[in-house]
This record gives C-alpha cells, sequence and structure tokens, in this order.
C-alpha cells in the first residue's frame, strides 16, 4: 500500500510537468469562461508552434549533453534574409531556401567549433549569439523588413481543417524528432553520446559528427522560427529571436530533460511547451499582468528542477535502484585499487583530436 | 640493490623504535564483498613498509581506511599510541599527522603552489608571505627547484606529485602513505623520490608504499607486506624475502592451472611488430600478454583499437592502421576496456540498447530498427552468458555489477561475428560464477574461428582464459607454455625480468 502510494508520487513528480499542465487547464477553465473554447485551443497551438520548431531539435542536441544559445540571433537573421531575398526575387521558395541554408550554416559553424575543435559550446554560441544579432541589425539598420511576398504572407494565416498551418510543420518537427529519437539508431546514438560520451566513442559512435549534425539542424530550425514569424507577422523585423533561448532553454527544462545530458523524451519537451504557452494565454485572458507571467514561468522551472531532483530520491525509495556511482563502490572494491586512467594512453586522444 | 642494503643495516636499529602507525583488526565490507577480513598493520618511525598484492587485494582501502575517507565496520586505529576515532574524516587526520600522497593529486590548477600547499591545512589561515615562505620551506626540503608562485595548471604530473608531497610535508608529518606514486613517474623522478622517501625516513616519519612495481618496492622499503583477498599473507623484512616467496604470496590462494580445452588455432589473423619484438595471433586461439599494471600490453591493446599511437600491424595478409575506434570495428576488430563501468556501460540506457547499439544499423527495417532483431541477439546474449536481473528494458544501472559487465562482452561477442576481441584484464572485478561463464563463452568463440587477445596484470586470470602466454616489461616478449604452476612460472618470469628473483 505504502509502496503504491510513493509509486504514485514517483510518476507524479517524473511528470510534473503534464500534472502541472492539467492543474493549469483545470485552474483557467474555471476562472474564465473563454479559455476552453476551440478559438482559445487554436491561438495557443499558433504561438506555441514556430517555438515548437526550434525547442524540440534544441532538446536533441541537450539530450547529448551540448547546447546552442545562438538560436535568437539565427532565428532573426534566418527571418531578414528570408525577406529580402523575397523581396529581390519575388520568390517564396527562394527566401525559405536561402534562410534555411543560412541556418543549417551558422549552425555548421557552432557544430564545428564545438566538436572538431573541442571549443566550449556556451563559450561559441554566445559568441555567435552576438555576432549574428549584430549582423542582423547592420544589414537592416535597424528597420523591419516588408517586403515579404504575398504568398509568404498567406502561410502565415491559412488553415486547414481549422487549425493553423504552422502547427502542422511542428507536429511534423516533434513527429521526425521523435520518430529518430526512438526509432532509428542515431537516436540511440544521441542518448549515448550524452549518457557516456567515452562508452559511446569506444561503441564506434562517432562523437563529433553526432553534435556536428545536431547543430546543424539546430541551426536550421532556428532559422525556421525565423521564417515562420515573419510569416506569422508578415515581416522581418531583425530582433523577432531576441530572448528566444530563454524561453526555449525554460521549456527544455520543464520538459525534463537534463542539462548533464542522456536524458529526455519528445514528449516532456511538448508537455512544458504547452505548459508555458497555457500559462501565459491563461494569464492574459485572465487578466493578470503580463509582468507576472515571468514570474510563474520562473517559479514553475525552479519548482521542475528541485522536483526533478527528488525523483532519483523517490526512485530508490520504491524500487530499491541503486545509482552507478553507488554500486560501483559497493561491489567493486577492486575499483577503488585501479588507477584512474587504466587505458592510460587512450584516454583523452578523442578529445585532442 | 642498494635499497636493500641500506635496510639490513638498520634493521636492528628499527625494531627498537616506536610504532608511529597501528592499525589493528580493520574490517571493511562493500555490501557482500569483503574487502579487508581483519588486516593488522604496524609502522615504526623510520620505516618504510612497502605494500603488495594484486588488483582487489585491499591495498588501496587500507590506505583509504588510514587517511579517513572509508569508514572501517571493526578494528582500531592508533598514532603514537593514541587511539583514534574510526569516525573522524581525513582532515582530523590530516592534523593528526596523517598524509597522503596521491598517485593523482587533487589540486586547484590556477590557484599558486604556495596557496595549493596551505589548502585546507594548519597554513590556511596565515598570512599570504607566511604561507608563501613555508611552502617554499617544504620545496627546499624536498629540493625541488619551483617558484611556490608558479600557478599549479603550468606543472606536469610529476610536479603535481611532488607539490602534493610538498603539502604533506608542510605540516608536521607522523605518518605518509604513498598510493602507486611512481606510476606517472620516470625513472629519473622515481629514484629522486625515494631518495625523498629515504631521508623523510630517517627523520622519524613512518612511510607506507604502496606500489604493483616491486622493483620499486624492493628499492626502498625495508619490510614488505604482501595482503591477499583482504588478509595479511606475509610480512617480512625486505633482505629476506626470495623471488620464489614473493611470487607465491602474490599467486592467488587456488593457483592451479585451469583445465581448460585446448583450442585448435588456424590461419594466422593479425601481426603486430612491437617494440618487443612481434606478436602473431591465429584465429581459434586465446593469446594472453601478461604484464604489469599499465605496462605495454595495454598500450599494444589500445593501439590496436585505434585508441592510441598506431603501430605496425596486419589484419588477414593487409596492412591495417585504424585512427579511430568505428575503423577498428568495421574491420572486425572489438575492444573491451579494463574500466567497464566508466568506459563500457551506459549506465541509464537498457540492456538490450548496451547490447545492441554498435549494430544498430544493420538492424534496420523501413520503420525503423527492428525490435525482433534486438530482441533476438539480447536473448542470445541473455541465455549464452547467464545473465540474470531484470528484463533488457531496464536501465543497466538495475543490473548487478557481474550482470552489468556480461552486458559488455555480449555486445562484442553476438553482434556480427570479430575477427580479433581484444580484451584488458575482462574478469577483472567479477565473482567466481560470473569468470566461469565468461571463460566457457570466450573458449566457444575462439572455437568458432575468432582470435583473442587478452592484455592481464593478474596471473590467475591468464591461466583461466589462455591457451599461451606472451610476458611483457622486459625488453622483449617472453613466451610461457602452459605447464604445472603455470600461475607461479609466470609471475617468476616477470619478477626475473624486473630484476627481482
Amino acid at each position: 500500500m505504502k509502496r503504491n502510494a510513493t509509486a504514485f508520487r514517483y510518476h507524479a513528480a517524473r511528470n510534473g510537468t503534464l500534472v502541472g499542465l492539467m492543474v493549469l487547464i483545470g485552474l483557467f477553465t474555471v476562472l474564465n469562461d473563454h479559455f476552453l473554447t476551440t478559438r482559445n485551443a487554436t491561438a495557443i497551438l499558433q504561438s506555441a508552434a514556430p517555438l515548437a520548431v526550434v525547442v524540440i531539435p534544441l532538446a536533441l542536441l541537450v539530450i547529448t549533453g551540448s547546447v546552442d544559445l545562438s538560436i535568437g540571433s539565427i532565428a532573426s537573421m534566418g527571418g531578414v534574409i528570408g525577406a529580402s531575398l523575397m523581396g529581390h526575387t519575388d520568390s517564396t521558395l527562394a527566401g525559405v531556401v536561402g534562410g534555411l541554408a543560412f541556418g543549417a550554416a551558422a549552425g555548421g559553424i557552432n557544430g564545428g567549433l564545438v566538436s572538431y575543435l573541442g571549443l566550449n559550446p556556451i563559450v561559441v554560441t554566445l559568441g555567435a549569439l552576438a555576432v549574428w544579432q549584430g549582423i542582423a541589425r547592420y544589414a537592416t539598420n535597424g528597420a523591419t523588413l516588408v517586403d515579404v511576398t504575398p504568398g509568404f504572407g498567406k502561410f502565415g494565416t491559412a488553415k486547414l481543417f481549422g487549425i493553423p498551418a504552422e502547427v502542422y510543420v511542428a507536429a511534423a518537427v516533434a513527429l521526425v524528432a521523435w520518430w529518430v529519437l526512438n526509432r532509428r539508431p542515431f537516436g540511440r546514438h544521441i542518448y549515448a553520446v550524452g549518457g557516456n560520451e567515452r562508452a559511446a566513442y569506444l561503441m564506434g559512435v562517432r562523437v563529433k559528427r553526432v553534435r556536428f549534425i545536431l547543430f546543424t539542424v539546430t541551426g536550421m530550425a532556428a532559422a525556421g522560427t525565423g521564417l515562420m514569424q515573419a510569416a506569422l507577422l508578415q515581416a522581418a523585423p531583425p530582433d523577432v529571436g531576441l530572448g528566444l533561448e530563454f524561453s526555449a532553454l525554460t521549456i527544455i527544462l520543464l520538459g525534463g530533460v537534463g542539462f548533464a545530458g542522456g536524458t529526455g523524451r519528445v514528449a516532456g519537451v511538448l508537455a512544458g511547451l504547452f505548459f508555458v504557452g497555457v500559462l501565459q494565454d491563461g494569464l492574459v485572458i485572465t487578466g493578470t499582468s503580463e509582468f507576472l507571467q515571468q514570474v510563474f514561468v520562473g517559479a514553475a522551472l525552479i519548482v521542475a528542477v528541485a522536483l526533478d531532483a527528488s525523483v532519483a530520491r523517490l526512485g530508490r525509495r520504491t524500487w530499491g535502484e541503486r545509482g552507478l556511482l553507488s554500486t560501483t563502490a559497493e561491489e567493486h572494491p577492486d575499483r577503488l585499487e585501479q588507477s584512474p586512467e587504466p587505458v592510460g594512453v587512450g584516454s583523452g586522444r578523442e578529445e585532442e583530436r | 640493490m642498494t635499497g636493500s642494503q641500506d635496510t639490513t643495516t638498520t634493521g636492528a636499529a628499527l625494531e627498537a623504535a616506536p610504532v608511529r602507525l597501528s592499525m589493528r583488526d580493520v574490517r571493511v565490507a562493500f555490501g557482500a564483498t569483503i574487502a579487508l577480513d581483519g588486516v593488522d598493520l604496524d609502522v615504526r618511525a623510520g620505516e618504510i613498509v612497502g605494500l603488495l598484492g594484486h588488483n582487489g587485494a585491499g591495498k588501496s582501502t587500507l590506505i583509504k581506511v588510514a587517511i579517513g575517507s572509508v569508514k572501517p565496520q571493526a578494528g582500531s586505529l592508533e598514532i603514537d599510541g593514541r587511539a583514534q576515532s574510526l569516525d573522524a574524516g581525513p582532515r582530523a587526520r590530516e592534523r593528526a599527522g596523517i598524509r597522503a600522497m596521491h598517485q593523482d593529486p587533487a589540486l586547484t590548477g590556477n590557484l599558486s603552489i604556495a596557496d595549493n600547499v596551505a589548502l585546507c591545512g594548519p597554513l590556511e589561515r596565515e598570512p599570504a608571505a607566511r604561507r608563501r615562505e613555508a611552502a617554499a620551506a617544504a620545496l627546499a626540503r624536498l629540493g625541488i627547484e619551483l617558484s611556490p608562485d608558479r600557478p599549479v595548471e603550468t606543472l606536469s604530473v610529476a610536479e603535481r606529485q611532488m607539490v602534493d608531497l610538498a603539502r604533506a610535508i608542510a605540516a608536521p608529518l607522523r605518518v605518509l602513505l604513498l598510493d602507486e606514486p611512481t606510476a606517472t613517474l620516470g625513472k629519473h623522478e622515481t629514484d629522486r623520490l625515494h631518495e625523498i622517501l629515504r631521508s623523510l625516513a630517517a627523520e622519524g616519519t613512518a612511510i607506507v608504499y604502496v606500489s604493483h612495481r616491486m622493483r620499486d618496492v624492493v628499492a626502498v622499503c625495508s619490510r614488505v607486506v604482501v595482503l591477499r583477498e583482504g588478509r595479511v599473507v606475509m610480512d617480512g623484512s625486505t633482505a629476506g624475502v626470495s623471488g620464489p616467496q614473493l611470487s607465491r604470496a602474490l599467486s592467488p590462494a587456488d593457483a592451479t592451472v585451469h583445465d581448460a580445452h585446448p583450442t585448435t588455432p588456424g590461419r594466422e589473423v593479425l601481426a603486430v611488430e612491437t617494440p618487443g619484438g612481434p606478436v602473431a595471433l591465429r584465429s581459434g586461439e586465446i593469446l594472453g600478454l601478461y604484464g604489469m599494471a599499465a605496462g605495454p600490453q595495454e598500450g599494444l591493446l589500445t593501439s590496436l583499437f585505434g585508441l592510441a599511437a598506431p603501430v605496425e600491424a596486419q589484419l588477414d595478409g593487409a596492412p591495417y592502421r585504424p585512427g579511430s575506434p568505428h575503423e577498428a570495428i568495421d574491420c572486425g576488430v572489438y575492444f573491451v576496456s579494463a574500466d567497464r563501468e566508466r568506459e563500457g556501460l551506459l549506465a541509464d540506457m537498457s540492456g538490450a540498447d548496451n547490447v545492441t547499439l554498435p549494430w544498430l544499423r544493420s538492424m534496420c527495417r523501413a520503420g525503423g530498427v527492428s525490435h525482433e532483431a534486438i530482441g533476438r541477439m539480447y536473448t542470445r546474449s541473455r541465455q549464452a552468458l547467464h545473465i540474470h536481473g531484470p528484463g533488457g528494458e531496464a536501465p543497466l544501472n538495475a543490473f548487478s555489477g557481474g550482470n552489468r559487465q556480461k552486458h559488455v562482452l555480449a555486445r562484442w561477442l553476438f553482434g556480427p561475428e570479430p575477427k580479433v576481441l581484444l580484451l584488458v584484464q575482462p574478469t577483472q572485478g567479477v565473482d567466481v560464477g560470473a569468470r566461469t561463464d565468461i571463460a566457457a563463452t570466450l573458449r566457444e568463440a575462439a572455437a568458432h574461428g575468432v582470435a583473442i587477445l587478452v592484455a592481464s596484470s593478474e596471473a590467475d586470470e591468464i591461466s583461466l582464459l589462455c591457451d599461451r602466454v606472451l610476458i611483457a616489461d622486459g625488453p622483449s616478449w617472453q613466451e610461457v607454455p602452459r605447464m604445472p604452476n603455470w600461475e607461479e612460472r609466470m609471475v617468476e618470469v616477470l619478477l626475473r625480468e624486473h630484476e627481482l628473483a
């Protein structure tokens, strides 16, 4: 009986964001008649969609134990490049392809510097954040580009079966990410790199390539987010992605992806995404000051992290699961006898190259 | 051996010296494993005691009990006749005058030598000038010409160890413990360290010296204590110990030749040019490479897996120079590291993932990885290696230690058939039952034509698994055929190559 109670608490804590999301929906439904309506649900989905496109690939990158802080600037640049190509060529396709190609290239540069030169991802992408933001503002003189093609503008307002077009794009991104993560070898490699980089390398996983690919995809997705925003606004402001990295990382952490790497699920990230989306929407329609939104989102993040820390403890109490560290000490006294680098010559080479 | 001559002359004087460190009936168990089973150790002032034993014998655990980082279940510890609380941590022991020089010193890189020497010690609250002075004095006493202001991150590993030693002697020192101090040191640096230890001993410090390198122990220690399975099996002055006596004490208790079915070697699969001469490996044989811990046998295996500087090698008659593990794996050469817990396992991923990860590409259908293919390989692995524990979906750290290690072996045995299997200490840290399972599975793989290379510093592991052995660490490899008392013979040859017997 007691075990069942702890098991329930374990699962509740593990899916804390989902529980929180349901509590929020219940709360806002009671507080405001307009909350639980098709129109409002559509609005929530539409505003969450561009964010989802970049948050999901970024979550995969975080699972490998890395991070990209430059997504906001890449999104701004993606929108600006797309809009200006459309202005010059009158071709929607050229604008979209050009914007995405820029994103992939910018992500590739981040990935190359991090993977192959072994630079710190936080430092590299913090630098890239400033560089691309600066270039976007310099190239446009800080002015918003408004000459997007009419076709592109239509995409921003188009609906299929009453659901905005962006939502389909986001759903496709989520599905592909789920498929790769759970059904493709590459997905296992992502978890392996984040869980134990050295062991993954010794199993033949091309650790550097895995991260490089994810940086490239994340960059491309960030540009995609910028383009979607531009379609929604029918214009490309050079600072459209300002602060995007903060909201994206908040969602990822709320979604149960650990910064240490190796853990996280697409479903969790979606729960995080909707938690933030519903919270913001609910606060708006209940007339709460928008300044308070930040307070609630920040507090939710801290609660989520605190829950996360207690999950492992609850799990141990429930099933007596032992962590790796405790078992090595308990069951392998010879571990204590070993030199810290038994393969001596070998270790560290992968990082050096 | 100048060291042993010195110690015979001073031997009588040492008998009269007071006992500095006294440990009585120390018992430590990690779960069901008994690491120390009632160990007594007395070290007199001015004595340097060499602590020997194979992996898992309890040497490091004993050191950790002495410095307070492992709490024993029973026993007592006295310093200069004063009982010490067993609950006390490292800080209290340091205050009592017990300090250690670590193999891998935990120093703060961006602080200066002087700051590191003072860190967490009695000097910590002194003014900067006073700390610098004390550090300079400690360095001078060790005969080290380093500026106390130099940041530690600019030092080599050997120099860092010296800073760690300076830290140990900067405050009044009664007992000094050294855990594998020479593992990363060259010959010149080792001699220098030994000089320092002799002068510290002459000042009345009691010293315990743990090492795998018997040459070093014989050179500097006045007494040798051998541990085996958590018990003291030998305790005597270095001068009175003969090579055969030492090899018997170091061999495991059940030192018998395992009557393994001889395999039938086929064609030559791998030919390697090593500094110690050519090594040839034929299909269907299990060749042991025996040497001191971290010796050339381990270096050779890491090179063959593309982890270290490449060696001249031919695989099936074609040149073989892997630049990384995945290239080696593509050639059918697989590797199991000695540190499987840290280098072989994905603790948070499932048992099935851990076994199938390198082979997922070959298990794909249109929709993705085939769960049937994964299930087939995993089921076969569990049956063949008798893996016990939760289902294949459970994370690997829910399995016990031996079963976790079996997953690593299964990964390389039951995927695409290996040409060459490179194993470093494959049965280390594994219980007796699992050892037998692993030995039987390797033998079966060899019977299917796999060529297996086992690098080990444990003679019993070689005799359990291998058909023949090449002994390393001398100028060349020396082959010792299977014979009665094979293990003792192996240890003897290794000791002889170290000019000890």
